[in-house]
């Protein structure tokens, strides 16, 4: 249901990290906090050993659960099937990092509020890549329309050996081998389906209580906010 | 801001049912990035990249005139494009806060002031004359991490004062290498990447150590079936990703490995009997000696299985010319085991048995743009030192076959035994990166007369700088015009891409110029940077104007040709002796060292519990230059990639785990580590990432960040190419 | 000559309305505005900017500049008709190099005899068209070609495409050769300084 779909090619990763600071720099963030993670798997014996090093970011979930959470409707997710962050709604309570199954999500020191991927929407918006898919120095990474049947990202989607992370915008193309260090499919925690499926409909009550308890995390993060980066 | 209202983003009609749709102003992409986007006025610059000495050509975003990020330029050759994670890092340290801005002076207690330009050149430039009329100018000497600036001004800085001593970090690097391709090839070719069809990497990771245009290239080659292999004792990111097979040989045992395929090659007929008649010499005497390393016989020295050697061998065979052993670069043969110079011979030795000199998919001598020079009637060149150089480079009875870039490590010892006097450091930092701490450190302390030209601190400067002169950083200046070698030669330039952060710092033709003048030797600097360049690019019809807004231009050298270098009468001219492949090198005889790769041990071999340690590059580190980076230091933080390796069965029998923290200690020194415990390593040998162990206070992000290989190391040389040997050594590790 | 990748001619009549549009809308065009290096971000928004510019419009703008152009030939306390001393011209590029920028127009035959050291750029006047990111917006351009005629013509068109430019009185040859002021001919060639980097 995305328009948009990122898909990295796990044989052609080397793990050398030029995505995320390209990412850091070109969204201005500071040198401590990334977007992107990295995840190193080998198996096999001595001299008979493999990798794989599998980079996991926002994935731009179907449904996604940090929006479900979200107390102050911050996170959204609009018609391309970006999820992305209203930084004039956002009060860093930092309720949507604890639901996403990814851990994608990160607390930006520098703006007090949450931070995240979003598929560089300002680059997008221009008919440019995302920042990351620009400066993979071995093309690993690749991004696209995936509605155009025709756009490079949709043809190596219809290859046999790339698999979709199930209920989102995120595919991977795994070593022979190595299916089952894919990401596993986009399941909402116990306590967000709690939420949005008897909670939310309920009533406004506990979402008072909630945003009740969001004020109070606000004012603790101007507390500790503000800081330099650094050491 | 004035929003570009076209979006490239045909928005169709949202189709998806989406619940939290309507709680946001922000439906589509185009809206939400308008809305996040700072009122910016952006503009580019093109520059060449300074993070390592690749030089890659970039492009610099700026955002209403601050640096903003970097990419690749296009254009370039060597990058490809692209640019790897330390460029992007290392461009950002333009606005550190720990940059140095003004000339540093040490005081009686040790400490450091602030002192204005003109007082650190009156000061220096008295006390380097005092030297030089003291002991004479051969006491002096200029040590540096090449570069095109310094390669220009700090040699003629020396030839002005008579000194024969300027000197650049390869004896700790690739002066192994260098000598043997030299001796065997005549030079150091470069692989044709895009058209090969199997190419076997010895040592090098160009996915550790970065080769941009070697990804790219391998790229292509893949798409069409083409086969990688690496031979490394680490299951590198190159073995792991890049490669299709990896060969795990025991560190220091490549040269036997070289010499099984050699016998594999020559026994089995495979190798191109036309190329070796018509373009080698010394075929008789090396088939001779070859006989005796059959794959079994390298399989006990190497650990490899001789199937696997014999194998590879054939497949090398049966793909040549297409086929070549990559040149390589500081690993296998570069500086690190007492074998690596004929090792780097046996690698060029392979390679003309496989007859890809200048074939399609083989190894090519590309060419490069010719540059001119300063007109001499106008800016008098200064003469030649008529003294020989202190550390025996290109010296008879010394290290006569080695490069003319000298044997910076050797340098610590002669200043101890007076024999040097006075000392220049640019961009180098022989405190951290040179084996042996106290050699080094207690060494260059005998110096009447130390000078530290960099951006930023370094454990030379804090140990033994007497001054510390601020550079700007290569974001603020331009550098010396480039030549890329390649089938399409281009022209670069590095090129000044914002105006200075801080008013202190100078370029280093001004550093150099400004001190000379005070030395009263402005006749030898009598021009500025700008009219060096212009001479330099004057017969190539071009000015700087081109390269500064096009950053990468093409250079008319010649149209390339697949074919063996011969001169104007037909006869083969590749700068050998011969202008052959020398298999055999009578050079090597003449000077007493072995005319034939015969085996030869490492100096040290692990045994029992006594593992060698092993060094390398992590993508997002260029040595130790990079440890106060806070980009790249906190890719470290996040991955522990300060950890030593160890093999799982090795760590098993010593009781150790992976993420504990171990005691490691060899040659008298000791330190403690976090370890990784992984199937990725062979199990002799201990990695440890290179260019940690920081140990100056000022470096704070780096400061006692991990363990350095030079630190268990004794001071040494090898004879032949007189590099330091930097994997000698073996140590003992346990938990803490 | 050379290789030199050579902008298609689109590029250099967009570079040239732009340079118009800079002028009349002074800063209000987003990204850079001027000759820009290829690619800039933002770009696009300025392609579109122009399409948008409609014939009556465009007619606008370019006789402003013209007229402007016209006035600008007799000018209190400027030499007239943009023309600059070779003295004065050589004493601006040695004093401030980063300020002024010397344009040879001369064939490259007659330019390696004998050519001002200050020189940054020895192009054909027919040339311009398709190389005019090569010349900076933020400097004075001092242009220079055998007597003066050539240079007069390019000076006309660059100070209608705004930039700030002058004619050497009398040329290269006839003006700056023949007041006597420094020359230099072919330099030597040497070979170039010892390569080789560390990166892998």
């Amino acid at each position: 249901m995305s328009k948009y779909a990122m898909l990295i090619d796990v044989n052609e990763c080397i793990g050398c990290y030029a995505c995320r600071v390209a990412c850091q720099t070109t969204n201005d963030l500071p040198s401590d906090i990334s977007r992107i993670k990295f995840m190193e798997k080998e198996k096999g014996t001595f001299p008979e050993t493999e990798i794989v090093v599998l980079p996991t970011q926002c994935m731009h979930c179907d449904e996604p659960a940090c929006v479900d959470v979200c107390p102050t409707g911050a996170s959204f997710k609009n018609e391309d099937g970006l999820v992305l962050i209203d930084y004039d709604k956002c009060i860093g309570c930092k309720y949507c990092i604890t639901a996403c199954p990814y851990d994608a999500r990160t607390f930006n020191t520098s703006t007090g509020k949450v931070d995240k991927c979003n598929f560089c929407a300002p680059r997008v918006q221009r008919g440019m890549q995302p920042a990351c898919v620009e400066a993979c120095v071995n093309d690993a990474r690749f991004f696209g329309e995936v509605d155009d049947s025709n756009s490079p990202i949709s043809k190596l989607i219809a290859e046999a050996d790339t698999a979709k992370v199930g209920g989102t915008s995120f595919y991977y193309k795994l070593p022979e081998g190595w299916d089952e260090s894919l990401p596993e499919d986009a399941i909402k925690p116990a306590y967000v389906k709690n939420l949005t499926e008897r909670v939310h409909p309920a009533g406004k009550a506990l979402l008072g209580l909630s945003a009740g308890a969001v004020a109070a995390s606000y004012v603790m993060t101007r507390v500790n906010g503000g800081h330099e980066d650094e050491e | 801001m004035k929003l570009n209202r076209r979006t490239f983003l045909k928005l169709s009609a949202a189709t998806a049912s989406m619940a939290a749709l309507g709680a946001s102003k922000y439906r589509s992409v185009d809206n939400w990035a308008s809305a996040n986007e700072r009122p910016s006025n952006i503009t580019t610059a093109y520059s060449v990249c300074n993070s390592c000495g690749n030089r890659c050509g970039i492009m610099a975003y700026l955002r209403n005139g601050r640096l903003w990020r970097i990419t690749g330029n296009p254009d370039d050759n060597k990058s490809g494009g692209k640019i790897c994670t330390r460029g992007h890092g290392y461009a950002q340290m333009v606005y550190d806060k720990y940059r140095l801005s003004q000339p540093l002076k040490r005081t009686s207690d040790g400490s450091f002031v602030e002192i204005p330009w003109e007082q650190a050149y009156q000061e220096i430039g008295d006390k380097l004359m005092g030297v030089v009329r003291k002991y004479g100018p051969q006491s002096v000497f200029w040590s540096e991490y090449s570069k095109p600036i310094s390669n220009f001004y700090g040699a003629r800085l020396m030839a002005a004062l008579g000194s024969p001593n300027w000197t650049t970090h390869s004896s700790t690097c690739f002066v192994g290498r260098n000598v043997g391709f030299d001796y065997t090839l005549g030079g150091l070719p470069s692989g044709d990447y895009e058209n090969t069809k199997y190419v076997v990497f010895v040592g090098r990771s160009p996915a550790d150590g970065m080769g941009l245009n070697i990804l790219k290239g391998l790229g292509v080659a893949k798409k069409k079936g083409a086969k990688v292999v690496s031979v490394d004792p680490r299951l590198s990111y190159s073995a792991g990703v890049l490669a299709d097979e990896w060969v795990a040989v025991k560190p220091g045992t490549d040269l036997a490995l070289l010499l099984a395929w050699m016998n594999v090659l020559i026994a089995e007929n495979l190798y191109d009997k036309g190329f070796v008649e018509n373009y080698t010499v010394g075929f008789a005497e090396l088939k001779e000696m070859v006989k005796q390393y059959t794959p079994e016989w390298a399989e006990t020295i190497t650990g490899v299985k001789a199937e696997q050697i014999r194998r590879i061998g054939r497949e090398l065979g049966a793909n040549r010319p297409a086929a070549f052993l990559e040149p390589g670069w500081h690993a296998a043969y570069g500086s690190n085991y007492a074998n690596s110079t004929q090792t780097a011979r046996a690698t060029a030795i392979v390679n003309g048995l496989l007859g890809n000199i200048n074939k399609p998919g083989g190894l090519c001598f590309y060419n490069r743009v010719s540059f001119g020079g300063l007109n001499p009637e106008l800016y008098p060149t200064p003469p030649a030192s008529p003294y020989e150089r202190v550390d025996g480079a290109g010296v008879k009875g010394k290290y006569p076959l080695t490069l003319s870039t000298g044997l910076h490590h050797l340098l610590p010892g002669l200043a101890k035994e007076g024999k040097l006097k006075a000392g220049i450091f640019y961009s180098v930092n022989p405190g951290r990166t040179v084996p042996d701490r106290n050699y080094v450190i207690e060494g260059y302390k005998n110096l009447e007369l130390t000078i530290v030209i960099d951006w930023q601190m370094s454990e030379t400067a804090e140990q033994f700088a007497d001054y510390v002169l601020p550079e700007s950083h290569p974001m603020e200046r331009d550098g010396i015009v480039e030549a890329i070698a390649s089938s399409r030669p281009q022209v670069t330039m590095q090129a000044k891409v914002i105006d200075p952060v801080h008013s202190g710092g100078r370029g280093l033709d001004r550093i150099v110029s400004e001190l000379a003048t005070a030395m009263g030797l402005e006749r030898f600097f009598n021009f500025t940077l700008e009219d060096l360049n212009k001479a330099m690019l004057f017969p190539l019809g071009l000015f700087p104007v081109h390269l500064k807004s096009r950053g990468i231009v093409d250079g008319d050298a010649g149209q390339w040709h697949y074919e063996f270098p011969v001169d104007g009468s037909g006869k083969p001219s590749l700068r050998t002796k011969s202008g052959k492949v020398e298999f055999f090198s009578s050079s090597f005889a003449e000077h007493g060292h072995n005319p034939l790769p015969a085996w030869q041990a490492p100096k040290v071999m692990p045994s029992g519990d006594k593992l060698r340690m092993i060094h390398g590059h992590q993508a997002y580190h260029t040595h130790a230059q990079t440890m106060n980076n806070p980009y790249l230091m906190s890719i470290t933080k996040d991955y522990e990639g300060d950890s030593i390796w160890l093999n799982t069965e090795t760590a098993k029998r010593l009781g150790i785990s992976d993420g504990d923290t171990v005691q490691v200690s060899g040659n008298g020194w000791e330190a403690k580590s976090k370890v990784k415990v992984t199937q990725r390593i062979h199990p002799e040998a201990l990695f440890v990432p290179g260019g940690y162990g920081g140990f100056a206070k000022s470096l704070v992000r780096g400061y006692g960040i991990g363990v350095n290989i030079n630190d268990f190391l004794k001071h040494d040389t090898e004879p032949i190419s007189g590099h330091a040997m930097m994997e000698e050594v073996l140590v003992s590790v346990k938990r803490a | 000559m050379n290789n030199i990748r050579v902008y298609s001619l689109r590029f250099a009549t967009l570079v040239l309305l732009l340079s118009l549009l800079a002028l009349t809308w002074g800063c209000g065009l987003e990204g850079s505005a001027g000759p820009a290096p290829a690619n800039p971000q933002g770009t696009e928004g300025l392609v579109i900017k122009v399409s948008e510019v409609d014939q009556s419009t465009a007619d606008e703008i370019v006789y402003k500049h013209v007229t402007e152009y016209f006035s600008s030939l007799q000018r209190e306390g400027e030499p007239a008709f943009n023309l600059v001393d070779p003295g004065i011209a050589y004493e601006n590029l040695n004093k401030s190099p980063e300020q002024y920028f010397l344009v040879d127009l001369r064939s490259r035959s007659d330019f390696e005899v004998a050519f001002a050291a200050e020189t940054d750029l020895n192009i054909a006047a027919a040339a311009l068209a398709e190389n005019m990111d090569l010349l900076p917006k933020d400097k004075t351009i001092y242009v220079g070609c055998y007597t003066g005629q050539t240079a007069g013509q390019v000076v006309a068109a660059l100070r209608v495409a705004g930039y700030d430019a002058y004619s050497i009185r009398g040329g290269i040859t006839n003006g700056w050769i023949a007041a006597g002021l420094p020359v230099v001919g072919a330099p030597a060639n040497t070979s170039d300084s010892a390569a080789g980097g560390c990166g892998g």
